[in-house]
């Protein structure tokens, strides 16, 4: 029976860990979304690109990577700026599908430009604090996943506070609200794009460097499968929705652990999709998702 | 204050409005009289930048503003409460109106507008998407007040509110008429636009047919005919 | 007098397009790289037009390898399993991939552009899953196994044979698609794409032409996969790949979307582009470019390739008559 218990937490604590990568990618997805009405499909090229950014500083410097979020994810945001502006710009309102084929142009730009720089092999770094476990009665917690956690909720919570507490958040709010209304208060909808992008792209960054650091394994095509995750919980969560987000990402996070661990390691991509089918059967608009924005 | 030249604007090849020329002084209330579907809206949404015309000029203090986008020209000083009202309506009462300051570098304060809106003040904790009609139409008008504009454009205040809160909605417009704001006013309930009004123009399938003082307006046996119901 | 504009040269173009197609084996000699070009040029023909035509009913796939993917292992397993001849599996392999693609239709045509893309995506890696998991046992799993090809090696020529065979699929396909285009079933199908709302509100029900395309759809896409198979005789589920599923899309876009010229243009284009790109050896650079193209294409030449005709033709036919006006 113990075991079973032990068992069962070890896959939460997986869960939770891994909950806060989507996490993070569902929020800037949400954001973006939010703001823009747009989906971008290439959300997952700014995880891989903080994977890579983290791995070069860390060769390079030999910091701590946990420190490195302060390069990738301003990195990101710079990366994430230019792309909004030269790539889903011109094409705002143009129709859906045009975003959805945009956004496989970048990926291919993105993949293999990395591709070149780095190999295609896969590469992976470790965690300084990698043998440090905490034992939380009979579970061994490795240190790295409380840090995750904590990093993410500090990220979160920072985010909550820029877009509650700072003029330019609130302006990100009305936007993504109301985009007319936004422009009669004066505000440039345009450059609010172009920061949430940057925004969306730098979360999906700090995540990038919360990968690598646990350890995970990753090469210029990994990031696709989560982005599409984190698109599935926004599906989930609700279309424009942080609160759903946190609550998808965590059901996904926990899902694929527990099937994981009963149907197979193969199962663990798979079943995200097969939640987000199931939803979208009962639900057309999504879990949460009450209103059509 | 505002100049309208030989404006023409179209919706892909429809054309919605035909050679409109419309002038209005410092200081003035006008009202735009017409019927649904004249093209009220886009010519109010022509001037603000969101719709851009085929041909024309629109000058706001002397200045060209045709082809500008909307929030320049709003922070120009010609701002509008659009007739859909356009609230952030996940926001409370305050930070929409915080929001209506958004672009002013000095500190703006809310006393004055709670002061000519008090019903605002009880309900500033609230979602500006839980008030009654009434008090969102307030809220739509301090908010614009709020960014301190030269001029604004009011589309259809009285839409949709009971008799008292339309009396509310033009006294106040009044009183800030009063104290040196220009409006141009676009209404269906031209009785009351017209008594609180300057002059007035008539916009009839896309052009405007008539221009002159209110009082002519009110007195006007086509116009009243047509618009004033009697 | 004899106008440029009055001459069919839409006709004489595909006329010429045939006839090259007909004629390029004789005169290189039949060499294989050429003829292994052109084999999977006709095949990504055939699975871009089928992508193309689920695009018809306003309705688009993020997944289409899983159908790509459904009909080479089907089909394969045919061939392998009950021995049947590779030639005839292709109507029973398309047939089965054409029901999955209706049920898969059915979860989606109640849904949004962006949703209908996930869960498009996500059946490819679903049925991917379940080819290396459960059905692994039949399926050898990763691994793949080795397949009958659709003409024997030792054949004289069977190479030259199996370009021939794939070139008259695919020109029955394009057939078939401008045919069902032409039909009530394809003006019905333009009638929902353009609105959706009004096609219902004039006693239209959307949902079965929408299950149709979808079943096209999936068939073309699974005669193409099991030829992709059948030519290099040998599978893997490296075929439900996220690419797979974009090349389709790439040329499509490239070409001209929701056109029936589009798809093939733009698989030839592309392929070709690809193959000059990488006798330059830019192994990845290539993608870089055709990444980069596809943005641009979407920017600045919205109607694809097949655009850039009408619109010279415009500009020729403006200049001298606006003059004379």
């Amino acid at each position: 029976m113990e075991g079973i218990i032990t068992i069962i937490s070890q896959v939460v604590f997986w869960g939770l860990y891994a909950g806060c990568i989507y996490i993070l990618l569902a929020t800037g997805l949400n954001l973006i979304f939010g703001v823009m009405k747009i989906v971008n499909f290439a959300h997952g090229e700014f995880l891989m690109l903080g994977t890579y950014i983290t791995f070069s500083f860390f060769v390079l410097s030999g910091f701590n990577p946990y420190v490195l979020l302060c390069a990738s994810l301003p990195i990101l945001v710079v990366v994430g700026i230019i792309t909004e502006r030269l790539c889903f710009r011109p094409i705002l309102g143009t129709g859906k599908l045009n975003e959805i084929f945009v956004s496989l142009g970048i990926i291919y730009v993105f993949q293999n430009v990395v591709a070149m720089l780095w190999t295609d092999e896969w590469k992976t770094i470790q965690s300084p604090y990698k043998d440090i476990t905490i034992s939380w009665g009979s579970v061994q917690v490795p240190l790295d996943y409380f840090i995750i956690i904590g990093i993410t909720i500090c990220i979160l919570i920072g985010l909550y506070l820029f877009l509650h507490r700072t003029s330019l958040g609130r302006a990100i709010r009305a936007t993504s609200q109301n985009r007319k209304g936004a422009m009669l208060m004066g505000i440039n909808v345009e450059q609010m794009d172009m920061l949430t992008f940057g925004i969306g792209a730098g979360l999906a960054g700090a995540a990038g460097t919360l990968w690598a650091v646990s350890g995970q394994v990753f090469n210029p095509y990994m990031g696709s499968i989560p982005a599409i995750k984190g698109f599935a919980i926004i599906i989930i969560g609700g279309l424009g929705s942080i609160a759903g987000a946190i609550v998808g990402g965590l059901i996904i996070g926990l899902a694929e652990n527990f099937t994981s661990f009963t149907l197979g390691g193969a199962w663990k991509d798979a079943v995200s999709f097969i939640i987000l089918i199931i939803v979208l059967i009962v639900k057309p608009t999504g879990l949460f998702g009450g209103k059509d924005e | 204050m505002l100049q309208v030249r030989s404006l023409n604007v179209s919706y892909s090849a429809l054309q919605v409005l035909w050679d409109i020329n419309i002038d209005i002084q410092k200081g003035e209330i006008v009202t735009l009289v017409g019927s649904n579907g004249a093209g009220k809206t886009t010519l109010v949404s022509s001037i603000l930048g969101f719709t851009k015309a085929s041909s024309g000029n629109i000058l706001f203090k002397g200045k060209e503003i045709q082809g500008e986008p909307p929030y320049d020209i709003v922070r120009e000083g010609l701002s509008l409460v659009p007739e859909k009202r356009e609230l952030f309506s996940r926001m409370t009462v305050l930070e929409n109106l915080t929001l209506g300051a958004y672009f002013r570098k000095d500190e703006s304060s809310t006393d004055e507008i709670f002061h000519l809106f008090p019903a605002l003040k009880e309900a500033k904790d609230r979602n500006a998407g839980l008030l009654s009609g009434g008090q969102q139409q307030m809220l739509a008008i301090a908010r614009c007040l709020m960014s301190k504009p030269e001029m604004i454009i009011l589309d259809e205040p009285s839409l949709g509110l009971s008799p008292k809160f339309v009396h509310n909605v033009l006294e106040a417009v009044k009183s800030l008429n009063d104290e040196g704001l220009t409006i141009l006013l676009v209404e269906q309930n031209v009785r009351r636009a017209l008594e609180i009004s300057d002059r007035g123009y008539v916009l009839e399938n896309g052009q405007i047919v008539k221009s002159g003082s209110a009082e002519m307006f009110l007195e006007d046996d086509a116009i009243k005919e047509a618009y004033l119901g009697i | 007098m004899i106008n440029a504009r009055d001459l069919p040269i839409k006709k004489i173009l595909i006329g010429l397009v045939l006839f090259f197609a007909l004629i390029f084996p004789i005169l290189f000699g039949a060499q294989l790289y050429y003829l292994t070009v052109l084999i999977l040029i006709l095949i990504f023909i055939i699975y871009s037009s089928a992508w193309n035509f689920l695009t018809f009913s306003g309705q688009g796939s993020l997944g289409h390898a899983a159908f790509f993917g459904l009909g080479g292992y089907f089909c394969s397993l045919l061939v392998m399993k009950a021995g049947i001849p590779p030639l005839l599996t292709l109507p029973i392999g398309g047939l089965f991939t054409g029901v999955i693609g209706v049920l898969i239709g059915l979860t989606c045509v109640r849904l949004r552009e962006w949703f209908l893309a996930m869960v498009t995506f996500g059946f490819a890696i679903i049925i991917q899953t379940l080819i290396v998991s459960q059905l692994a046992p039949i399926t050898n799993g990763w691994d793949g196994f080795g397949v009958t090809k659709l003409v024997p090696s030792d054949f004289p020529n069977s190479l030259l044979i199996e370009y021939y065979l794939i070139f008259a699929i695919s020109v029955i396909t394009l057939l078939l698609f401008r045919y069902l285009l032409k039909s009530k079933i394809g003006l019905t199908l333009a009638a929902i794409r353009e609105n959706e709302l009004e096609a219902k509100a004039s006693g239209i029900n959307p949902i079965p032409f929408k299950l149709f395309s979808f079943g096209v759809s999936a068939f073309f896409a699974g005669v193409a996969g099991a030829l992709e198979i059948f030519h290099f005789g040998y599978i893997t589920p490296e075929i439900f790949g996220v690419d797979i599923s974009f090349w389709p899309i790439i040329y499509t876009i490239t070409g001209g979307l929701g056109t029936l010229a589009g798809p093939v243009i733009g698989t030839i284009v592309i392929s070709l582009l690809w193959e000059g790109l990488n006798s330059f050896g830019l192994t990845y650079m290539r993608f870089v470019i055709i990444g980069i193209l596809l943005i641009l294409t979407i920017i600045f030449l919205p109607g694809g390739l097949v655009s850039i005709g009408g619109k010279l033709s415009k500009y020729w036919n403006k200049s001298p008559d606006s003059d004379k006006k």
